[in-house]
């Protein structure tokens, strides 16, 4: 069985400026009279976008895309496509920006480890087979999206095990550039804890912050699309969608995106986020003490880290020591306490402190 | 709506600055351990950005390390050091007309920086954060003051004494005249 290292090799050779390629390898293709070169050879010169079903062959290895510099856009359908084949993908088109996978295997964190070293990634989507669970959870997401600072759309149309930690690591992200708008879509089934949560609300769907209340505390530059797989009472649907979706891996079957999108859209619970500053959500865990260093910090650098403490806590540890209680006030940014509070309190509030404040 | 990522502009020093980064300097800590960081990286310290520029890029790429004698920048400190820049040299840059100063502060560390700093080993804690501080890297500095504040967010002053290895150097009387100036924080309403 021959594979596509041949093709792309040559691929590379004649079009190494090439910026976008699609390689979709279908199933039992039916072209033994043309070899796949010649196939190549008849596409160059017309299209930049190559889709390419030629005689029966294996993906092979994505090496030679490192001959096309220019490479920022790639989609490969194939139906086993997994992790193994993106070890490397950061020496072989490292100026990657679009990149969507779509395979019956289940990929795993690895993948998106890979896939990680791709600085420049804008958009990833990877899609798998609907209601199959993959091994893809919070920690292979945040690596990605820790290490892949330009990435705004991270689409994962497949069973997916997403925790608070990936929220807030998207959350993180957004915030860091509000005026940016961020896109993230998941599926996932439910754990025998979320079962109990009763399913039928609002014409049958559940809302995800049902699951997940911090979806109501995401910034409003972040658009989360949260699917459930839910099996239903007899499966049929699931089954349905597995058929349609393997039905994209074959070539004497007319299966376009359009109609795919149709498919992926058809139970889509949305979580339409909305914003609200909420900045408190750290787990405070005891730092485990050195027995030869203590907080021995300069009046400068003590004095900036109180600075991010909020004014109730400033006040609390100002008797912390001297220096502290020195420091505490010496950067207020923000006053949390409305006016009419103080007023309130305006007996108790000592002179030094108001012209602080105020 | 994920065509809206195809809209999103490219930053015309990118390449520059990748470029740079591919060059290695030299970093000695002032225990005397000698580390190699990238240039773009290592100017995110604007203390080694100051002596780059003076001394001009191919004196300090071609002669002795640059020597940082304060005593906080140990070997594990400046390793750490060099780990966060190396991660962050290709931030994207701050978009000062869409961020302010506010939200910058209220903004939560992004998970990387979250393990990077959370370390078992305070006394590096204190280290790396005074380091960055001598170094003047401004955003890891910011990111060892979010760590500190959020684990003593809510705590008495006693537990952040222990927790932190602090000295009371009041007098009981001193530390009473506070607490009552301050009862007014923990009056309920």
């Amino acid at each position: 069985m021959a594979d596509l290292t041949h093709g792309v090799n040559l691929l590379a050779k004649h079009c190494s400026q090439l910026t976008s390629l699609a390689l979709e390898v279908k199933d039992y293709v039916q072209m033994a009279s043309q070899p796949v070169l010649f196939f190549f050879n008849c596409l160059f010169a017309e299209n930049d976008e190559l889709e390419t079903p030629p005689e029966p062959i294996e993906l092979g290895s994505l090496a030679s895309l490192k001959s096309m510099k220019q490479l920022n856009s790639l989609h490969i359908l194939y139906k086993n496509l997994n992790d193994n084949h993106f070890e490397n993908i950061h020496d072989y088109c490292p100026q990657l920006k679009r990149l969507v996978l779509k395979t019956q295997q289940k990929l795993s964190n690895q993948t998106l480890h890979s896939l990680s070293k791709l600085k420049s990634l804008q958009l990833l989507k990877i899609y798998s087979t609907p209601y199959k669970m993959t091994e893809i959870s919070d920690n292979g997401i945040c690596h990605l999206i820790d290490n892949c600072p330009h990435l705004r759309v991270l689409t994962l149309k497949c069973g997916t095990t997403v925790t608070d930690t990936t929220f807030d690591a998207l959350k993180s992200r957004a915030n860091r550039w509000p005026h940016r708008l961020f896109v993230f879509e998941y599926c996932w089934r439910r754990t025998k804890e979320q079962h109990s949560i009763v399913w039928t609300e609002n014409d049958g769907f559940v809302n995800s912050h049902r699951f997940w209340p911090q979806l109501l505390s995401m910034p409003e530059n972040l658009i989360i699309y949260s699917r459930e797989y839910y099996t239903g009472w007899c499966g049929t649907g699931a089954l349905t969608e597995q058929n349609e979706y393997a039905d994209l891996f074959k070539i004497d079957k007319e299966c376009d995106e359009n109609e795919h999108a149709t498919v992926d859209y058809g139970e889509y619970r949305v979580a339409k986020c909305i914003a609200v500053i909420c900045c408190d959500s750290y787990t405070i865990i005891p730092l485990i003490h050195s027995t030869k260093m203590s907080f021995n910090f300069d009046d400068n650098l003590c004095s900036l880290i109180l600075s991010y403490l909020s004014i109730e806590d400033r006040i609390r540890l100002e008797c912390v020591s001297k220096q502290w209680h020195r420091l505490a006030y010496n950067s207020v940014h923000e006053l949390s306490y409305p006016i009419w509070w103080l007023n309130h309190r305006r007996d108790s509030l000592t002179p030094h402190k108001l012209p602080d404040f105020l | 709506m994920a065509d809206n990522a195809d809209h999103i502009d490219g930053d015309d020093n990118e390449d520059v600055r990748a470029q740079q980064n591919l060059i290695k300097i030299k970093l000695k800590s002032s225990e005397g351990g000698i580390y190699e960081c990238g240039l773009t990286a290592a100017k995110m310290s604007d203390l080694v950005k100051n002596m780059v520029e003076s001394l001009g890029t191919d004196a300090v790429v071609t002669t002795e390390p640059i020597i940082l004698g304060n005593e906080a920048v140990t070997d594990a400190a400046l390793k750490k050091i060099i780990e966060w820049v190396e991660f962050h040299w290709d931030d994207p840059p701050v978009d000062h007309d869409f961020e302010d100063e506010k939200d910058r502060r209220n903004e939560e560390l992004s998970h990387w920086d979250k393990q990077f700093i959370d370390v078992d080993d305070q006394a590096l804690l204190f280290d790396v954060i005074a380091a960055a501080n001598y170094m003047d890297i401004k955003g890891l500095v910011e990111v060892g003051a979010k760590h500190i504040c959020s684990k003593i967010r809510g705590k008495s002053c006693q537990e952040v004494r222990e927790m932190l290895k602090i000295t009371n150097d009041f007098t009981a009387e001193e530390e009473d005249a506070i607490h009552k100036e301050n009862a007014w924080i923990y009056a309920k309403d």
